[in-house]
């Protein structure tokens, strides 16, 4: 992990729309091989920083490298590096799928017959490949979206929610495709999204953004187990009012929450047993006990502060 | 390495025009269009004939002549010198004659011209007598050599006698008299007898208005014989003429004796290539095209949100800019091909196939002879500068609109709205009417010689354009034009490059 390379780089990005500033100094190293998450909730300055990278748009201060060329200094040999779909995944709908891929091909240059077969082959789109992309379902347009994006052998391939609109053998189908081009051919996939059970099984790595600033940049393990001493249980108890009263009298600094009669105590593996005799002792009906994994979405909201924009 | 990266970006941008049914219509309507401004001019043309014949019978016009000049025996008897009274009545019964069939002459024949001129001439020789008897003596031998020639059937005789009644007439003259008129008149009977072109009788049957029934000849020896009274005299209508003014009537000359000689008539708007050179003011349907292809090519792109596809591929954005700007350019020419290939054949089904007319220009009084394809080619390569700056006007709008239907809506009525206000502009003595853009757009105004012969007709031998665009030349306008094009082009290039793409 250590050894691989760094292909693209965002360094002290800001910008500004405006007297607003939108984007606060965000910095993240995208690796060669990973798929890399970019969370944060609407409206936190996701997918300017993608225009950002692309060169959509300015940027005020900072850097973006992209294959080792500074965005700025040496466009087009740094945006030879990169495809992606941003918002949307843009066709010429009067046109044929496959006459879309050849526009594409001939936008990017080196790009042969061969290439963009097997690309048609990868996004499973071969028997539609020349119907005109106006009769196309969403779902069909972000295969086409994603056929273009890596088209050129891109070192990075940046996707702006990708799975908008996508029914679950959709997502799934890009899942699996996401993770053979990243883990089988080395691509860094940069993914944003607000959609964090997705991620969650997507991504190697994930980086939250709130109102314009890196709040964390870790790998998935880390972020879904910060760092308690403490794994957490789920008791269900029968009758949830005399439950909360008596958890709450007997072990206070245990409790964490409730759903009902599910209730969340930290305990230690060891303590398990202990619990269960002072719960029954204390007359309650124990009808299972579960050890809770907690999901990127808990860790999601804990660490943008319940999810919200502030900007 | 480049240039094929560039040539990639224009055949993009081909694919994505010709792939919409917007392309095909307009390559279609063109030479429809064409067809349909042919089918107008040759109906336009045919009232014009229509009108100056009214129906009327050579015994109508007869009796008509008969009757007015009856009525000004009648009423002038007073104020007409005796001569010309005596005239009017010999005239009278020549025509009364006719009419009764004592003489058997078509009226608009060199021998009913023979006949009036005999009539003239006898009347002359008859209020000559008294005091200068040589002379009547002279114009009687006239009318007898007149008559005999009408007897004979004989052009040149007729043409003889004329042409020596009229050296005697010049010899007669004093050295104060003007002889440019009458000298001018001999130099016009030698060519008609060197070309045997017998002179039409306009006495009865035709008035100076309707002259669209006599022959290319007649009317074109009628302007020669103007234009060799000014070369004789020095003065034209307006007065003596400038060095400039001297050796443009001489061109004129030499090139209308060109012409008669050798039989060569001027290119008119009813023949195939006249409509050629005719047709090439429907580049302006052209332009029209041109701000609906810019809009397709660069606000939809915002429209749709594919323009993201342009600018994240590597290509700085200027070039992506360029590419569309050529684009727009060539397929404005391919449109332009189109309409020069419809109007040959238009001009050739509405005025029949020619394809040996021939084009003449005289400069320094040497006539040069073309094949009348080159007028016309000239003519549409003339079209061009003013192509390319419609199209990076029509670019302009489509970036700074980023909407489609917005871009063709204000471009569309920008052309038509600037080229109705210059219009009325270039009547008025404005100095700053000449830097506006289409004041500047027609460059073959330059060039009279590109014009069909029906164009010169109306517009007066060029000198209300020429006072319309005073103080221009081609130089000048191509300069206003390239100002034009590097500005549109700027403000294009310049929102092109600056704008950020926020939303979809």
């Amino acid at each position: 992990m250590d050894e691989k390379k760094v292909v693209l780089k965002a360094e002290n990005l800001n910008k500004h729309f405006g007297k607003k500033h939108i984007i606060k100094d965000v910095s993240f190293d995208v690796f060669e091989g990973e798929i890399f998450g970019f969370l944060g909730p609407n409206g936190s300055g996701k997918t300017t920083t993608i225009k950002m990278i692309m060169g959509l748009l300015d940027i005020d201060s900072g850097h973006v490298q992209i294959g080792g060329f500074d965005r700025e200094k040496n466009f087009e040999s740094a945006l030879a590096q990169i495809g992606g779909i941003i918002e949307n995944p843009d066709t010429y709908s009067y046109l044929s799928a496959y006459k879309n891929l050849e526009v594409y091909a001939r936008l990017r240059g080196k790009v042969d017959r061969n290439r963009i077969a097997e690309v048609i082959k990868l996004v499973g789109l071969e028997n539609r490949i020349n119907d005109k992309v106006k009769t196309y379902s969403l779902g069909m347009k972000q295969r086409l979206g994603l056929a273009q994006a890596i088209l050129h052998h891109p070192k990075v391939l940046v996707l702006d929610e990708p799975t908008n609109g996508l029914d679950p053998a959709g997502i799934k189908d890009l899942r699996d495709i996401l993770k053979f081009l990243s883990h089988e051919e080395g691509i860094a996939v940069f993914v944003s999204s607000h959609i964090l059970s997705e991620m969650e099984l997507l991504c190697d790595r994930v980086c939250i953004i709130n109102a314009g600033t890196v709040l964390r940049t870790e790998s998935m393990g880390q972020i879904t187990d910060s760092g308690n001493n403490e794994s957490d249980y789920e008791f269900t108890i029968g009758d949830d009012i005399v439950a909360l009263e008596k958890i709450q009298k007997i072990m206070p600094e245990r409790y964490r929450s409730n759903i009902q009669n599910k209730f969340i105590l930290a305990v230690n593996v060891e303590d398990v047993p202990e619990i269960i005799k002072q719960l029954c002792n204390a007359d309650l009906k124990i009808y299972g006990v579960v050890q809770s994994v907690k999901t990127l979405e808990q860790s999601f909201m804990e660490i943008t502060g319940g999810g919200n924009a502030i900007v | 390495m480049q240039l094929s990266k560039f040539m990639r970006l224009i055949q993009n941008e081909f694919v994505k025009v010709f792939a919409k049914p917007i392309a095909f219509i307009m390559i279609i309507l063109i030479p429809i269009i064409a067809f349909g401004y042919g089918f107008a001019m040759k109906n336009i043309l045919k009232v014009q004939t229509y009108n100056s014949n009214q129906g009327m019978s050579d015994e109508n016009y007869v009796e008509d002549y008969i009757s007015n000049l009856n009525s000004s025996i009648m009423s002038g008897d007073g104020k007409y010198a005796q001569q010309d009274v005596s005239d009017l009545k010999e005239k009278m019964q020549l025509a009364i004659d006719i009419r009764d069939g004592k003489i058997n002459v078509d009226i608009t024949s060199w021998q009913m011209t023979a006949l009036f001129s005999k009539v003239e001439a006898t009347a002359m020789a008859e209020s000559l007598k008294e005091y200068d008897a040589e002379s009547a003596a002279k114009y009687l031998k006239n009318a007898d050599a007149i008559q005999k020639a009408v007897d004979n059937d004989d052009l040149g005789m007729y043409l003889d006698a004329q042409i020596s009644s009229l050296d005697d007439q010049i010899a007669a003259l004093t050295a104060e008299e003007d002889a440019s008129r009458l000298k001018a008149s001999r130099d016009v009977l030698v060519l008609r007898k060197s070309n045997n072109i017998p002179p039409v009788c306009t006495e009865i049957k035709y008035s100076y208005n309707s002259d669209k029934d006599l022959t290319w000849q007649e009317n074109m020896i009628s302007s020669y014989l103007t234009a060799k009274a000014s070369q004789y005299s020095g003065r034209s209508g307006d007065g003596i003429m400038t060095d400039d003014q001297v050796s443009a009537n001489n061109d004129e000359v030499t090139l209308m004796e060109y012409r008669l000689n050798n039989n060569i008539q001027e290119i008119s708007g009813d023949s195939q290539f006249g409509f050629v050179l005719e047709s090439a003011s429907l580049v302006s349907v052209i332009s029209i095209f041109i701000i609906i292809i810019a809009a397709t090519m660069m606000a939809q792109e915002y429209t749709s949100g594919t323009i993201k596809l342009l600018l994240i591929s590597p290509h700085k954005r200027w070039k992506i800019f360029a590419a569309k700007l050529v684009s727009v350019f060539l397929i404005s020419l391919i449109l332009l091909v189109i309409l020069f290939a419809s109007s040959i054949i238009t001009g050739g089904i509405l005025f029949g196939f020619d394809f040996s007319q021939l084009w003449l220009t005289v400069n320094d009084g040497v006539v040069s002879s073309n094949h009348a394809l080159i007028p016309c080619l000239l003519k549409y390569l003339l079209a061009c500068p003013q192509l390319l700056v419609m199209t990076s006007l029509a670019i302009m709008f489509a970036v700074i609109m980023r909407h489609s239907a917005v871009a063709i809506g204000v471009g569309i009525a920008f052309m038509l709205g600037g080229s109705i206000v210059t219009s009325i502009l270039s009547l008025m003595h404005y100095d700053f009417k000449k830097f506006i853009l289409f004041m500047n757009t027609d460059l073959s105004v330059y060039f009279p010689s590109l014009s069909s012969s029906l164009i010169k007709d109306f517009t007066g031998s060029n000198d209300i354009v020429s006072s319309m665009y005073s103080g221009m030349t081609f130089k000048f306008s191509l300069t206003v034009l390239a100002v034009y094009f590097i500005c549109f082009t700027y403000i294009a290039l310049d929102s092109f490059n600056r704008r950020d793409i926020k939303q979809s």
